[in-house]
């Protein structure tokens, strides 16, 4: 059995590639995990990124086909997809009848300024109620005692929280409860990523350079931990 | 050892009637012939019903192994 580190990446879309829209493009050599990949090319890697992932999947995925494998990293990226408010699942198509209905009873011009507005209907739930969330994260932790596990802060452009009212409130909340789980483990991104133009213009993907500043960062650390570990 | 691995032992011991002893880390059911589905949902409802919890849907196959029990045990209750 080889003794190379062994290192798990859970992640949610964000760190994977994206080819749309063309000018926020971000081929796979500039995602954060390819490039941690790079620099440690002695280390065994296994990622799994998957679009719309909750948290409490990505654990499932991880203690069902990988608790045995014993990694002795796991970086973590998820929680906005737990944390931010739902969208409502009533359609467009319902609202255009009933707004068509109103007009019709009140001689008003409903459908006509939902054909011209471009809006959605936000319920304040989020996905993943915080105590879940909460339970999660300690049972990553618990379930892989021995290894050194991140956990990458919730965030997101300024203007996601014009697409998802009430998401920033939402993400704070879901941080602590990072943070108060994995302390100093939970690697702070947010104000890093302000100064640049580091999200897409959905203000969810990550730009290429958002991607390296991560990277920079996991590098740092994960050389020191495991040097600390060895020593 | 805490008292939920001991307690898990125990009960796991009483589902699948084996000695508390020669259950460990490495147990599973690829280890322990009786563990089934149908010994599966019974040891989740013992363990609901001893440390009065509700496992979330989607948590019930994961339970495939000892410390992963205890770790999602000792998630809900400490």
């Amino acid at each position: 059995m080889s003794n190379k580190k062994k290192v798990l990446i859970l992640t949610d879309s964000v760190a994977n590639p994206r080819a749309f829209p063309v000018s926020d493009k971000t081929e796979l050599e500039e995602t954060y995990p390819y490039l941690i990949r790079e620099k440690f090319s002695d280390f065994v890697f296994w990622q799994l990124s998957l679009g719309d992932a909750l948290s409490n999947k990505l654990y499932a995925q991880a203690v069902s086909y990988l608790h045995h494998w014993s990694p002795d990293i796991i970086i973590v990226h998820s929680g906005i997809n737990d944390c931010r408010p739902e969208m409502a699942s009533i359609s467009l198509k319902m609202l255009k009848k009933i707004s068509k209905l109103l007009d019709s009873i009140f001689k008003s011009n409903f459908s006509e300024k939902l054909d011209k507005k471009n809006f959605s209907i936000n319920k304040k739930t989020s996905k993943t109620d915080i105590l879940s969330f909460k339970r999660t994260l300690k049972k990553f932790k618990l379930s892989f005692p021995k290894a050194i596990i991140y956990w990458i802060e919730i965030c997101s452009g300024d203007e996601y929280e014009n697409d998802r009212p009430g998401f920033n409130i939402k993400a704070d909340k879901f941080n602590q409860v990072i943070k108060e789980i994995y302390d100093n483990n939970m690697i702070a991104i947010c104000d890093l990523l302000k100064d640049e133009e580091c999200f897409n213009v959905d203000n969810l993907h990550w730009k290429k350079s958002a991607h390296n500043i991560l990277a920079s960062i996991l590098i740092e650390r994960i050389s020191i931990d495991i040097n600390n570990k060895n020593s | 050892m805490n008292s939920i691995d001991k307690q898990v032992k125990l009960l796991m011991s009483e589902v699948f009637k084996v000695s508390p002893d020669s259950i460990n880390s490495d147990t599973s059911p690829h280890s322990l012939e009786k563990w089934d589905s149908f010994n599966h949902l019974k040891m989740v409802l013992e363990f609901e019903d001893f440390f009065c919890i509700k496992f979330d849907e989607d948590e019930i196959s994961t339970l495939v192994n000892f410390d992963i029990i205890v770790a999602t045990i000792s998630s809900y209750v400490e």
